[in-house]
């Protein structure tokens, strides 16, 4: 399947260095706009100046009435400072990653600095070039766990970003203990993980409007592929994954809408797991209109959820490890891929 | 009715903006239905999106779009949707254009693109009359087809509803009726055919049936019918084959022979047998033919110039039923036993008859 070996990749490698189209962003920041208001933003991306998420708000820090935007950087980014050369080199010993060192951005507000009729993020980066105290070095590497970044956590509403895959658990984790709004991007199969399908079934998080494959910009030194990969005229390198969708526990209409349902029971067309007392429904779309019990359907229905309309009572996985991976997905012998476990709401017909 | 060109600047067409994606699209104050709920979704791409801003921010023209007006003194936009959409997304922040979004632009920039006049003509008038506009002006760009225009005539809760079960890409119609359907729900080929159907059924026409329905809550019966339609396809015809099956009228057939008892497994039996006739060429004609026994359905092998030949030097140009001789022009090649008796289309089979008798023979 597409992506997936990029997926792979990025779990075995810990090669997580995958950079989000603007595009990408835009069409999914358009539904949240009401949330930001007044709001302190934070994006621990990799590099500020190569983060499109920095990018996004920095531009609509107006628009969207931010109060604050907060960004830092990871120390073993490959790509930081290539884009934008903030520091002199007193500041910075050198620009080899070993000396490489990260910093962070706290913006409070975005005006005219360079006095061209415009706020854009040329104003933004003069900030960065002339106001000391909007950029600081960090005392650590910057990594999301360590305790200052812990603290920029901690001062922030809403955190959005591209969070690093192989850490996805630990980084979803921190953002419920902290109680943070948030909106990342994440791999959809990340859903029936141990840690986070309660947080899908108690209705804490949800996915986003927009999902399925895109292309992301990559580093130079990723190793190049014969799919899903392709380096563009400027030479940059991009890899496509799938199953990309985004997690969020910020309010959006897409949410509430029913699924329009019209398929029938019966118990030929859709048999039972051969050793879990569920109907087993391969297409979203064909969920039956008038079954009461636990039906199982594939992982992408979580895209469409409505939770007025149904519940999530769990998952058909490995079975093991977890208290809601009841069993294993087996049908007339045969076991399926993952499932996940759903049941129509109390009254609906 | 009256037509007429109004200049209306960006800045009061995306006053009110509202993306309520399947639940349709708002602007002009909320006076405009920029996208009805669940219609068809354009997706524009990012580069065509982009030039509509550049031609604005140059002061171009951009092509003329057409409103019209409703009866609730609203407007529905009928053509001009993805330009519209562009700009009012662009005006709201929705995206950016080499990292400048709207609220990026000077304030002269920004006045400028509130200030551009777009063209548009907005038409009054009676149902039939704007039907008879839109099917004359819609020939540039993107074509609406017939059953789009009518989409936006006659809005309201019905067509809202019927929408949701007939015009969505994996609808429930399309996952019921696939197999027996041609054409694609986002174009309205599947709502166009099922009310077609139904509106056949009381002899009536499209228009009619959705006028008539208009103002309803629900499409109930619509789509009670339309699954009826397909339920008893299924089950009258149990061996599906989607050359032949795809596309059929299966609607009509309902209408007329649904109350008629058939034996599912007589009728599969037949059209084994009826396949199996090299006299048969039009595979698809076997089910109407089933139903209503007219073999112009199957559209049975013609004779061959060559058997005629044959046939006609054998009576030696005398047409046998009134002795008579005639030039082999004059004649017509015809099936001694007829074909739904057995005869087959060979030489041996056929007869030479004279105009006037093959007509006499086949009025009998």
């Amino acid at each position: 399947m597409a992506g997936n070996s990029n997926l792979n990749d990025s779990a075995r490698n810990k090669q997580d260095e995958f950079y989000t189209q603007l595009s990408l962003i835009e069409s999914e920041l358009k539904y949240y706009k009401g949330h930001f208001k007044g709001k302190v933003v934070l994006c621990n991306c990799d590099d500020p100046f190569e983060s499109n998420y920095f990018k996004y708000f920095a531009m609509n820090f107006n628009s969207l009435g931010l109060k604050k935007l907060i960004a830092t950087c990871y120390a073993t980014s490959p790509i930081i400072y290539t884009q934008l050369d903030i520091f002199d080199t007193e500041t910075v010993a050198g620009k080899e990653s070993s000396k490489r060192k990260p910093y962070k951005i706290e913006i409070t507000e975005v005006t005219d600095e360079n006095q061209d009729g415009r706020v854009d993020l040329s104003d933004v980066e003069y900030l960065l070039r002339n106001h000391k105290n909007v950029l600081t070095l960090l005392e650590s590497d910057g990594d999301f766990r360590s305790p200052e970044c812990v603290e920029l956590l901690k001062q922030s509403d809403i955190i959005v970003t591209n969070p690093p895959f192989s850490l996805f658990r630990d980084y979803i984790a921190q953002l419920m203990e902290h109680g943070k709004e948030f909106l990342i991007i994440g791999n959809l199969n990340a859903v029936k993980y141990k840690e986070i399908l309660p947080l899908f079934m108690t209705d804490k998080i949800w996915l986003g409007n927009n999902s399925g494959h895109y292309w992301f910009r990559v580093p130079d030194t990723y190793e190049e592929k014969a799919t899903d990969f392709k380096i563009d005229e400027t030479g940059q390198k991009w890899r496509r994954m799938g199953n990309i969708c985004w997690f969020t526990n910020l309010d959006m209409e897409k949410r509430h809408e029913d699924m329009t349902l019209f398929r029938t029971y019966s118990p030929d067309i859709y048999p039972k797991y051969d050793n879990y007392d569920a109907i087993e429904v391969s297409r979203t779309a064909d969920i039956p209109c008038d079954y009461h019990g636990v039906i199982g359907v594939p992982i992408t229905f979580m895209t469409r959820h409505n939770p007025a309309q149904f519940s999530i009572v769990g998952v058909l996985n490995s079975g093991s490890g977890n208290e809601y991976d009841y069993a294993k997905a087996i049908l007339n012998g045969k076991q399926l891929y993952a499932r996940i476990l759903i049941r129509r709401k109390q009254g609906e017909i | 009715m009256k037509i007429k060109l109004h200049e209306i600047p960006v800045s009061e067409v995306v006053e009110g903006y509202i993306d309520s994606a399947e639940n349709g699209v708002v602007g002009y104050n909320g006076r405009l239905n920029i996208r009805p709920a669940f219609q068809r979704e354009f997706i524009y791409k990012d580069k065509q999106r982009d030039e509509v801003i550049r031609s604005v921010k140059k002061n171009f023209p951009l092509n003329v779009m057409y409103w019209v007006k409703s009866d609730d003194g609203n407007f529905e936009l009928l053509d001009g949707q993805q330009r519209t959409m562009s700009l009012c997304q662009y005006v709201n922040g929705d995206y950016s254009i080499d990292h400048m979004g709207f609220d990026n632009l000077t304030q002269t920039e920004r006045q400028q693109i509130l200030d551009y006049r777009l063209m548009i003509y907005i038409c009054e008038g009676t149902d039939k009359e704007k039907l008879d506009w839109y099917t004359i002006i819609n020939i540039a760009g993107e074509r609406l087809t017939a059953q789009e225009l009518r989409n936006a005539i006659y809005t309201g809760e019905w067509l809202t509803e019927a929408k949701k079960y007939f015009s969505k890409t994996a609808c429930p119609a399309y996952a019921i009726a696939s197999d027996y359907l041609n054409g694609s729900p986002i174009r309205q080929d599947y709502l166009e055919t099922a009310i077609r159907w139904l509106a056949s059924r009381d002899g009536k026409e499209i228009e009619d049936y959705m006028a008539e329905h208009q103002h309803d809550t629900n499409c109930n019966e619509l789509w009670l019918y339309f699954q009826a339609v397909i339920n008893w396809v299924k089950a009258t015809f149990t061996e599906y084959r989607s050359k032949e099956m795809k596309g059929l009228e299966w609607g009509i057939f309902y209408n007329k022979y649904k109350d008629d008892k058939y034996d599912p497994k007589q009728l599969e039996a037949r059209i084994v047998e009826l396949m199996d006739d090299e006299d048969v060429t039009k595979y698809s004609g076997i089910y109407e033919y089933l139903l209503d026994g007219d073999e112009r359905h199957l559209s049975i092998r013609a004779f061959t110039p060559k058997m005629a030949r044959v046939a006609y030097e054998r009576q030696k140009g005398i047409c046998p039923k009134c002795k008579k001789h005639f030039e082999i022009a004059d004649m017509q090649a015809d099936h001694i036993t007829p074909w739904s008796k057995g005869g087959k289309t060979i030489v041996e089979n056929c007869q030479m008859l004279c105009a006037d008798c093959n007509r006499r023979k086949s009025n009998v």
